[in-house]
């Protein structure tokens, strides 16, 4: 140490540490988050569990049984039958299947109407920005789950014009699959729901990055708006919006059950945990895996969606560190 | 002080009219619809454009939509929101929410108390002894709580604790009053779900305070720490988590949907699902605008508080 | 001034942050005396320990910090091994801090009379009544006017001032012996600020409480304390009476900091001389003087042996291997 610092220039020995990156940095403190990486892992395992589900599914989630009827968890059937004699391993598998497609679809969407109008708002300000305040404000004083019923209850009909119409222009037959109508209705009624939430997120971020000395700086030495927008506001927003999507994630997969546990989001022959639930609450005494085995695979699923959501959360928007 | 809440309940007009404008556009989507419906049902199945002309007239559907608009406040201000065509004997949808809304408000006020009581203490005894095992045990009891949807966790807990350990009295179905035993784990099983967000927000609310300099000001006149807590920890941590009971509001009225139709209890949101599922557009409008009001008269009173709390917000707002 | 009264004595103080990067010597062997009557004042940059020094006094530090050695005597009794509860009673009653930032060291939601209050309620457990009595009194005596009126208005309708004035109140309520101001003009203009300094003054010689005050501002030193402590990366450089100290600087940096200060008489057309480079992150802080990578005078010893002070007057020492240039 003392070699060093006599040899060394007359700053190096007193310089701070090295500085790292942001990326690195978040990556670091959200792998020392225990939760959060919990949550990555069985997070990771649900997305191929969607992904493979009809090779990992033992059974075909539509066969029927009649010998083996409201059996129990056992080595044949890992999670027990329902009424019907279907295996509920495999209907499960399907569901959860169901529910990533559609939170997927559901985060992508929001997210890009989310951002695209917030930002629009705070960037154009004046009678842009008032409408779309308005807008937003407006749609989250519902409660989102009862106007996403709403949606649906109004927007099946349309589409399923539409589809007619489609079909009738172009014979493709999944237009006429009730499950595919089912999927664009919770789809449209989802993004319609949820989108507000991150608009004024990302309006708010953008607002207040405007402002901010820095960006004056920058105007200052001559950037064109463009660049300022790349470089600056991207990477501070970006930070809100990813951990926004990974606890929207989740989320989208409980309104998808909660829709179809009501009986309006995906029906059957479609797959979804939210229906099992209902159609097993008949016999809860009596059968009560009917209702567990779907209900827990869904709250464990989002569990660990919401772990990981508060893990990025802490690696991205870093308060005051304290021990 | 007056003059604040008149300022803030004018500002909250043009929102109403938003509210009211997409519940009336999303209606009338739905409402050609039904009248198509209802001429097929009434004409087997075959498209005829008088009776489609004659529904739409009973539908009020002929008139400029401004028109419409201006009608469907009037009559929604007076609580008038027309007929069930979809439900036998097609009831008044005024006089069913009627009956139905006093229910859902007492379950809901039952299970907000619930969330504030335990919630609130809950988040700043983790604040103040924040990254301990008490910390991570209340924060992480409650995540998992409220990641389980309600109509999951009605059920489970219906065969934990009334099936298996029998704890509870089995759960009659039906509304027997808010202070009655049955109502005791409808209303814990909805407030399990804002409780996650409650105890966040007055946990970060209350971490934030503890790093104000005057908490260590007051500490360095003496103060014991739990003088410093109640004395300028609690009021000065509030606001924020006055935002969170109006979120509250919005979540446990979803909630409500769930946990009224897993107990039979017959309340807005019982009505709302079989509205849903019976395709009935005219009541399941009327009941999305209810719920809408009771979030924005929440969210009022939030902001009422706020000014009552915190002075200059009083003064500068 | 009484100068067999020792009100403190700060004796090797030691203190440390524990980061997640590693261990912050905030404060590394810090020695001064306070007696009844006296003003010090403790002089530094940013960052170079002062205010760290002021909290490990009143053992009011973050959690990350400890004070890992030294004594504190205060009125007698070295108060580093009391426990939080104990220095319950010593906080506010026998010494008191006055903050930096008035805006923010006062509960917004809170009137300032209720705030006064609290320290005679809770040390002499006065009444409601009896405590409201005192306070308008003490208000009074900083100069507020109509301070039973003043009572009920909150911090934020006060001028920035008169909001010091209610803080020198707050602390001043029980008699402390020892007060303790962390920079107490900073944040004030500096017509407010004269005004002050000299109610500071006129309390002490009232009261005959020992006073340390934490600035950066020399100006303010020369103007109010009878003896001063410069501080450099958590240690003591030099000290000694104020006129002293400052007539015949000993250490490099005691020099530098003074010759960059603005005054009315200097030639106009010299330039301030700023001392250059950087203040050292205290983290690892390698041996030797921590002031050499900045220094006209810095030698092979200084790389690596830290200097001990040494007298260079009555009463006045510093720490640097190349006093008066000396080798």
């Amino acid at each position: 140490m003392t070699a060093n610092a006599s040899a060394a220039s007359v700053s190096e020995p007193f310089a701070a540490p090295k500085p790292r990156s942001l990326w690195t940095d978040a990556a670091r403190t959200f792998s020392r988050n225990k939760a959060g990486m919990t949550g990555l892992v069985v997070a990771i395992l649900v997305l191929l569990v969607a992904a493979f589900a009809p090779l990992i599914a033992p059974y075909d989630f539509a066969d029927q049984d009649w010998d083996h009827v409201r059996e129990g968890p056992s080595a044949q059937h890992l999670m027990g039958t329902d009424s019907l004699g279907r295996d509920l391993f495999s209907r499960v598998v399907m569901g959860v299947r169901t529910a990533v497609f559609v939170a997927m679809i559901v985060t992508f969407s929001t997210a890009m109407i989310g951002v695209l109008v917030g930002a629009l708002g705070a960037l154009m300000g004046g009678w842009v920005d008032a409408v779309a305040v308005w807008i937003m404000d407006g749609l989250l004083n519902f409660p989102s789950l009862w106007l996403a019923a709403f949606v649906s209850v109004v927007s099946k009909p349309i589409i399923a014009r539409l589809a007619q119409n489609i079909y009738a222009a172009t014979q493709w037959s999944f237009m006429q699959d009730t499950v595919v109508l089912d999927y664009l209705v919770v789809f449209v009624c989802l993004s319609f729901v949820w989108w507000a939430g991150l608009g004024r997120l990302v309006r708010g971020q953008v607002l207040s990055l405007r402002e901010k000395e820095f960006i004056e700086a920058q105007r200052a030495i001559g950037a064109p708006p463009m660049w300022i927008t790349m470089r600056h506001l991207v990477p501070n927003v970006l930070g809100q919006v990813i951990v926004h999507m990974s606890s929207q994630f989740g989320f989208a997969m409980l309104s998808e059950s909660s829709l179809s546990f009501l009986g309006i989001g995906i029906r059957p022959p479609g797959a979804s945990l939210g229906a099992m639930i209902f159609a097993g609450m008949a016999n809860w005494r009596s059968d009560p895996h009917l209702v567990a085995m779907p209900g827990l695979t869904l709250a464990v699923i989002v569990l660990a969606f919401v772990f990981v959501g508060d893990a990025l959360n802490d690696a991205l928007n870093p308060r005051i560190r304290e021990r | 002080m007056v003059r604040y809440i008149l300022r803030r309940v004018a500002a909250m007009v043009p929102l109403l009219l938003v509210i009211v404008g997409f519940v009336f556009f999303l209606g009338q989507y739905g409402a050609n619809d039904l009248a198509m419906s209802m001429t097929l049902r009434v004409n087997d199945g075959v498209f005829d454009a008088q009776i489609y002309e004659a529904m739409r007239q009973k539908l009020d559907l002929s008139d400029p939509v401004a028109v419409r608009f201006m009608r469907f406040i009037g009559n929604a201000a007076r609580g008038e929101f027309g007929v069930s065509y979809a439900l036998q004997g097609t009831p008044d949808i005024g006089r069913m929410i009627a009956k139905a809304l006093p229910i859902s408000m007492q379950l809901g006020l039952v299970s907000m108390l619930m969330c504030i009581v335990i919630g609130i203490p809950l988040g700043v005894i983790s604040a103040a002894w924040r990254n301990s095992a008490a910390d991570y045990l209340i924060v992480g009891g409650a995540t998992v709580l409220s990641s389980v949807p309600a109509f999951v966790l009605a059920p489970i807990a219906l065969v934990v604790l009334v099936g298996q350990l029998r704890i509870l009295p089995t759960v009659g179905t039906g509304w027997h009053g808010p202070f009655a035993q049955e109502t005791l784990l409808p209303a814990a099983c909805l407030a399990a779900g804002p409780l996650l967000g409650i105890v966040r927000y007055t946990r970060a609310s209350v971490v934030d305070t503890l790093a104000q300099e005057y908490i260590r000001a007051a500490r360095a006149r003496g103060l014991a720490e739990w003088q410093v807590i109640v004395r300028h920890v609690i009021k000065n941590s509030m606001t924020p988590v006055l935002t969170t009971l109006g979120l509250a509001t919005a979540r446990l009225l979803s909630g409500s949907i769930f946990i009224e139709t897993v107990f039979s209890i017959q309340g807005l949101g019982s009505v709302a699902v079989t509205a849903f599922q019976a395709g009935d557009i005219q009541t399941v409008a009327a009941t999305t605008l209810v719920s809408a009001m009771i979030v924005m008269a929440a969210n009022i009173l939030v902001d009422l508080l706020y000014g009552m709390l915190d002075p200059r917000v009083r003064l500068t707002a | 001034m009484n100068a067999d009264d020792k009100v403190i004595q700060v004796q090797s103080l030691q203190t440390r942050f524990f980061t997640q990067d590693g261990a912050v010597a905030a404060v590394e062997g810090l020695s001064f005396d306070v007696v009844s009557g006296e003003m010090i004042g403790l002089v530094g940059e940013s960052g170079c320990g002062k205010s760290t020094a002021a909290l490990s006094i009143l053992r009011l530090l973050p959690p990350q910090g400890r004070i890992v050695g030294g004594e504190i005597i205060l009125n007698g009794r070295d108060i580093v091994p009391l426990s939080n509860s104990q220095m319950r009673t010593v906080r506010g009653a026998e010494v008191a801090m006055i903050f930096q930032d008035s805006l923010a060291a006062l509960d917004p939601t809170m009137k300032v009379g209720a705030q006064l209050m609290e320290p005679l309620q809770i040390h002499r457990g006065m009444s409601g009544q009896d405590a409201r009595k005192v306070a308008a009194e003490l208000l009074a005596k900083v100069g507020i006017p109509a301070p039973e009126e003043r009572l009920e208005s909150y911090p934020h309708q006060f001028s920035g001032g008169m909001r010091q004035r209610a803080m020198i109140a707050i602390a001043l309520s029980c008699n402390p012996r020892l007060l303790i101001a962390d920079e107490p003009t900073t944040a004030l203009d500096v017509t407010v600020q004269k005004q002050i300094l000299q109610l500071m003054l006129r309390l002490r010689d009232e009261t005959g409480a020992g006073v340390v005050i934490i600035t950066h501002d020399v100006g303010v030193v020369a103007e109010t304390c009878d003896r001063v402590v410069v501080m450099y990366a958590g240690r003591e450089v030099e000290s000694g009476l104020t006129r002293e100290v400052f007539v015949a600087p000993a250490h490099p940096y005691t020099i530098g900091l003074l010759g960059s200060t603005l005054d009315l008489n200097r030639d106009r057309k010299a330039s301030l001389q700023a001392i250059p480079g950087l203040p050292p992150t205290l983290i690892n802080l390698p041996p030797g003087c921590p002031f050499w990578p900045r220094c006209a005078r810095q030698t092979e010893i200084c790389h690596a042996q830290t200097p001990v002070l040494e007298a260079v007057g009555a009463g006045h020492e510093a720490a640097c291997w190349h006093l008066d240039g000396k080798v």
